[in-house]
């Protein structure tokens, strides 16, 4: 059938891209958008084959995925809100205590490199017109 | 007559009544106070009716009641009945038995005053009771079996009833250990009996069965021997004695009423029980004599130099147990009336005076604060008179004193051995070695009996520490079974034998004793009285005590004589039995024990390692479990990816 | 274009297509069994492909001590050219038009574009922008599958709530500076390997089936007198595929020996041609509107002589391939095409089909020939009365053009399918509809309670 496999071929690589965000970042907010990735897959591929066999059914499945993973994205976001609010940190290697008792918690030995962050410029601050500056700088005083 | 063995059964209950109920006093408040009261009333009441039925003995035609309760159990050939046999020998048993323990029962009442367990004791004590008089009425042998075992079992619990000091408990498990190694035998010689018997385990139809049937000597021979294990280790003969002088942890009544009236003459019972085999084996009755007078000069010689007043009387006890077994041994050389009548007169009069001094030591353990070691006390003589003359009276006739009841007794055996020496054929030099053997010990018996009496009533009065204020004569409750019992040690003797032969014409009436006497050879019935023996055996006991009173009438001497050094410091450590048991016996067994337990171990920890092996595979899979949600989903999707990779594998091929 | 599927099939009959397309692919005879070799050879490409992927994400995905930008991209870039020119290799070109293939890579390459860089992106505030971009690309995608409905769909929501709404809990939650989640990544390596594996399966599940599935065709391709060379035109763009499949065809013949080449022919629906033809009638159909706009009377000689090309054009397609008649009510060539040749002869190309996709087209046709003609002569007789009326004539302009259109192989335009959708959805799915509506309200009370902040009451 030609055409159909080449969007089943998109479909299953949007999906394995998904999968891999999911297993591989840590950030909350970046493993559900990859999940939602992986849905856009699964719809992609309905749509496909609804259209290469005629059907509505497939384009029905879509509309009520999508309805779906709507309710779920917000779900998944106010857990991850709360979530926030007790770790004060988006990273869901924080939630580790369903683990055995005795496996000792898995910590992150690298250290992380921080950037130098360019210390910035005080900005000038210029005192209200009519007024002396109260600092003693060396320029000449404007004015009186 | 059959009120008569309603008489006898209801003996038989009393004491177990009387145990039952101390038993359930033992939680109670009152038991604290009142169990005595089973047991004194038990015993009393039982004494009352032994006397009645040996009174009525007259009524009984001949001379044996039977009477069987039915069947205990049935196993194809073997068939044990519930029977008990009343005849002279075990209504003489029966007496003795019943008198000592009520006066021993009332003895401990203030004895064991304020005791923790005092319930507990007088139930066991009860039980033993029952015990010792089913095993003298028992007919049948596992019947005699069971009441052999639950007699050693009391005598386990009482040795014991100290059981949060150690040295206590060590001496019961000894106790039961040793006596148990003769029951082995005992039992094979059971078996063996039933054997030789077709199938019969009631004793009068084992005797008649053998009897009748005659089998070869060796087998005869071996049943003997095998009960004879049986009769050393339950009466403390060599080489099983050493329980006894441990078994003295336990309390002074328990001392008295088993270990020297009457546990330890169960053996001398079975063997005069079973006096018609013993006369038909060859080498029995010869093995038996020298056991027993061995066992006398061991035991005196061990005597001599201990320092713990009941120890002395401990292994008075086996000494005279080894006159007993001595006159027995005769059986094949004389008359067995004679041999039977000799080993239970002397029976009698020791129980009497070997109670009575048992229960002397105990008034003065209980006046001077438990302390027994006759180094920490002395000159107790006028503190405590009436308990001074009742041991005086008990030593004098435990050494022999002229007119006394155990120099009636030792008499007899004397003239039995003799008559043995004469009689006995191919052991005739045998007997007259064990006679020269009997006589010193007679000479040690003296000695070292008087030497106790000095020590401990004698020379200045010493106190110890642990008396404080108890140093006084023991309550009426206490000395009034010693006035009882001194009463019976200086008459029961002449009035049972040798003027009335009350005792010898009353046992010669015993069914198996007749029994024997049909089957020895010998026709002489009456053992004369001799005269140069009983002089020589005073002599030696005035002697043995002129010796120990010129040494010890005023308490230890700073140092013995020279000669006698060497022998008391051998007495004293017991002639190293004790080291070579150890090494002997007791060193293998604990290395047998040691290799058990490393296969027990290994086969224990083989199983254990097998239950832990899920375990630490748990374990080593357990870190997979590490909370991590990516983690888990990684995991889920790799299987899932190896999953469905092998399916499409098989689905293009 | 595409044609949409039909609305028979939309209103519940089972017309089991598998292909919207009216051209089949070639496919070989059934795989030789000593081909678990050729099978692993022909799935090279996919490993290879896979392997590149997952070194690339090892090197792109997030690491605190750097990432190998160039050699990952590098590596994806790599991954994603293997793997179309597999795709085209093995299964042809995308769609029939160039215009359709250049719109399908743009789309494509948006999607996964938007997700590769959602997957990398440290700042998960760009991330979902580029989540934005992967939804633009699915979503034209959508439209390329004639879903318009669930393209707006897809849009409303994902681009405009969802995303929406990550803006949001990204500005509640800001994390300052590098932060272990943005600069970590859990299993770089297993990770992109579960995730590539898995892609790489599903790929070779879609080469194992692609295989196999031309078989009923050719089981089904049963010709009677067969053979004849089509003398139509071959359609533009096959010859592409057929140059391509050479090596695919092994030489394997057909159970009738038909050449392949006529095989090819014979599996068209319309000639050139004919679509030529049929297009060039609707311009005047077009046209014909037009003077339905003005003022009828005036006009007659010019509706008349539209009307006439008109005719002349569609009859020409639909009522006879012969030269030689008009072909009153009788079967057109198309018909005879696409029917067994019961009665066939050498002027005649049977075409037959078991594909269902076709023999629905087949049916539509076959209804569309019989209103087509009535309506031709509606038509006429409108267009040639002396007071005609606008209304219906034009309504009758109308119908003609979309039947054209059916033929044509257009169907009915994409716009059709939203009404055919919500047909669907509310007749056979309106307890699911009702129950997801309830969801999605569930869901949003819940997200609010979730989502409270407790005060005074510290957990």
């Amino acid at each position: 059938m030609i055409g159909l496999w080449h969007f089943l071929a998109v479909s299953a690589v949007l999906f394995g891209l998904g999968l891999t965000g999911f297993l591989t970042r840590r950030n909350l907010i970046t493993m559900f958008l990859c999940a939602e990735l992986m849905l856009q897959g699964v719809a992609l591929n309905f749509a496909a084959f609804s259209r290469f066999h005629a059907q509505m059914y497939g384009q029905v499945f879509v509309v009520f995925a999508v309805a779906v993973a709507a309710a779920e994205a917000a779900l998944a976001l106010a857990l991850a809100l709360v979530l926030y609010r007790q770790a004060r940190s988006m990273d869901v290697s924080v939630w580790q205590s369903l683990r055995e008792a005795g496996v000792p918690a898995t910590v992150d030995l690298e250290p992380l490199q921080i950037p130098e962050v360019a210390q910035e410029e005080e900005e000038v601050h210029l005192p209200p017109a009519g007024l002396r500056p109260l600092d003693s700088c060396t320029e000449e005083h404007a004015g009186v | 007559m059959s009120e008569l063995m309603n008489l006898v059964w209801l003996i038989l209950i009393l004491p177990l009544a009387a145990a039952l109920a101390a038993a359930l006093m033992v939680p109670a408040r009152l038991g604290r106070t009142l169990a005595h009261v089973p047991l004194v009333v038990a015993c009393a009441c039982a004494a009352l009716l032994a006397v009645t039925i040996l009174s009525q003995w007259s009524r009984i035609p001949s001379g044996q009641i039977l009477s069987q309760a039915g069947t205990w159990f049935a196993a194809g050939q073997l068939q044990v009945s519930i029977s008990l046999a009343l005849d002279p020998l075990s209504a003489t048993m029966l007496g003795m038995i019943t008198f000592i323990s009520s006066w021993i029962a009332l003895f401990s009442a203030g004895y064991m005053a304020g005791e923790r367990g005092y319930a507990r004791f007088f139930a066991i004590m009860s039980l033993f009771v029952f015990a010792m008089c089913g095993l003298v009425l028992a007919n049948n042998f596992f019947l005699l079996l069971g009441f052999w075992e639950l007699v050693g079992l009391c005598s386990y619990l009482l040795i014991g009833y100290y059981f949060h000091r150690p040295s206590a408990a060590a001496a019961a498990r000894k106790a039961f250990l040793v006596t148990r190694l003769g029951d082995v035998g005992l039992l094979l010689g059971i078996f063996w009996l039933w054997k030789l018997s077709d199938g019969q385990t009631d004793l009068t139809a084992v005797f008649d069965h053998v009897v009748r049937h005659r089998p070869a000597s060796g087998e005869i021979d071996l049943a003997c021997l095998l009960l004879l294990c049986g009769a050393i280790g339950k009466s403390a003969q060599f080489p099983l004695y050493v329980w006894l002088a441990d078994a003295m942890e336990g309390p002074t009544p328990v001392s008295a009423l088993i270990h020297a009236a009457t546990m330890v003459t169960a053996g001398v019972y079975l063997v005069s029980r079973c006096a018609p085999i013993f006369v038909l084996s060859p080498t029995a009755p010869i093995i038996t004599a020298w056991i027993g007078g061995g066992t006398a000069l061991l035991a005196a010689f061990l005597a001599l130099a201990q320092t713990d007043l009941k120890r002395i009387l401990a292994y008075s006890t086996v000494s005279q147990l080894g006159y007993m077994f001595l006159a027995l041994g005769t059986l094949g050389a004389v008359h067995p009336g004679m041999a039977v009548v000799a080993a239970l007169f002397h029976l009698l009069t020791h129980a009497f005076y070997k109670a009575l001094l048992f229960l002397s030591a105990g008034s003065v353990m209980h006046a001077m604060g438990g302390v027994i070691d006759l180094r920490a006390f002395g000159g107790l003589r006028r503190l405590m008179p009436i308990t001074h003359l009742c041991f005086l009276c008990g030593a004098a006739a435990l050494a022999g004193v002229p007119l006394l009841s155990g120099f009636w007794s030792k008499d007899l055996i004397l003239d039995t051995v003799i008559a043995a020496s004469e009689q006995g054929g191919a052991y005739s030099g045998g007997y007259y070695l064990l006679l020269l053997i009997a006589l010193a010990t007679a000479l040690l018996t003296a000695f070292y009996s008087f030497r106790a009496y000095f020590l401990t009533f004698w020379g200045p009065q010493r106190i110890p520490a642990e008396a404080g204020e108890y140093a006084h004569e023991s309550p009426p409750v206490m000395t009034i079974p010693l006035i009882a019992l001194a009463a019976g040690a200086l008459g029961a003797g002449i009035l049972l034998e040798p003027l009335t032969h009350v005792l010898s014409r009353f046992l010669a009436t015993t069914p198996t004793v007749q029994q024997a006497a049909q089957l020895s050879l010998t026709t002489e019935g009456q053992v004369h009285f001799d005269w140069t023996v009983a002089l020589i055996s005073t002599v030696l006991a005035a002697l043995g005590i002129g010796v120990a009173g010129l040494l010890y009438h005023r308490g230890e001497p700073r140092q013995l004589p020279a000669i006698l050094e060497p022998i008391m410091a051998l007495s004293r450590r017991e002639l190293y039995v004790e080291a070579v048991y150890q090494a002997i016996i007791v060193r293998p067994l604990e290395g047998v024990a040691f290799l058990a337990k490393v296969c027990d171990g290994a086969l224990s920890g083989t199983v254990r390692l097998i239950a832990a092996l899920p375990g630490m595979v748990g374990q080593g899979f357990r870190v997979i479990h590490n909370g991590l949600v990516q983690f888990y989903a990684l995991a889920m999707m790799l299987g899932l990816t190896v999953l469905v990779a092998f399916v499409l594998l098989r689905v293009a091929r | 274009m595409l044609a949409g599927p039909g609305k028979g099939a939309a209103i519940g009959q089972r017309n089991d297509i598998s292909s919207a397309f009216p051209c089949e692919k070639m496919h070989e005879a059934p795989m030789p069994e000593s081909s678990l070799v050729m099978m692993v050879n022909s799935i090279g490409p996919v490993v290879l492909a896979v392997l590149l992927a997952v070194l690339g994400s090892s090197w792109l995905l997030p690491r605190p001590r750097g990432r190998f930008v160039s050699g990952g991209v590098t590596a994806w870039i790599a991954a994603a050219v293997i793997l179309a020119v597999w795709s085209y290799h093995r299964w042809g070109r995308p769609t029939l038009e160039l215009v359709g293939s250049v719109l399908f890579l743009l789309f494509a390459s948006a999607a996964l574009g938007g997700g590769a860089t959602l997957v990398v992106q440290r700042n998960p505030a760009r991330g979902a922008i580029a989540f934005a971009f992967a939804i633009l690309g699915v979503c034209g995608l959508f439209l390329l599958l004639a879903a318009p409905f669930l393209m707006a769909v897809t849009i409303i929501v994902y681009a405009g709530a969802i995303i929406v709404t990550f803006l949001f809990v990204l500005m509640l939650s800001q994390t300052a500076g590098p932060s272990d989640e943005n600069d970590r990544s859990r299993e770089p390596l297993l990770g992109g390997l579960a995730g590539f594996a898995f892609a790489g399966l599903v790929l070779w599940l879609l080469h194992i089936s692609s295989l196999g599935n031309g078989s009923t065709l050719v089981r089904a391709v049963e010709w009677g007198e067969v053979g004849r060379q089509n003398q139509t035109e071959r359609v533009e763009g096959r010859a592409d595929v057929d140059e391509d499949r050479e090596e695919n065809r092994s030489g394997g013949t057909t159970p009738s020996g038909i050449t392949p080449q006529t095989q090819k022919e014979l599996l068209t629906v319309l000639t050139n041609a004919e679509r030529q033809k049929l297009r060039e009638a609707l311009r005047r159909l077009d046209h014909a509107e037009e003077i339905l706009a003005g003022d009828l009377r005036q006009e007659r000689e010019k509706r008349i002589g539209y009307f006439e090309t008109v005719k002349d054009l569609v009859i020409q397609v639909v009522g006879a391939a012969r030269e030689d008649e008009m072909g009153a009510a009788r079967e057109g060539t198309l018909s005879e095409r696409l029917v067994l040749p019961v009665h066939a002869t050498e002027a005649s190309v049977p075409l037959y089909r078991s594909d269902p996709q076709v023999r629905a087209v087949m049916a539509q046709v076959q209804r569309v020939r019989a209103t087509n003609w009535r309506t031709f002569k509606h038509i006429e007789s409108q267009f040639l009365s002396e007071r005609p009326e606008k209304a219906s004539m034009e309504r009758e302009v109308q119908l003609l053009r979309q039947e054209l259109l059916v033929l044509l192989g257009y169907g009915e335009t994409p716009a059709r399918t939203v009404s055919n959708l919500g047909y669907v959805v509310y007749s056979e799915y309106l307890l699911a509809v009702e129950v997801v509506g309830v969801l999605l309200l569930i869901a949003t009370v819940g997200a609010v309670t979730v989502a409270q902040r407790h005060t005074g009451e510290r957990e």
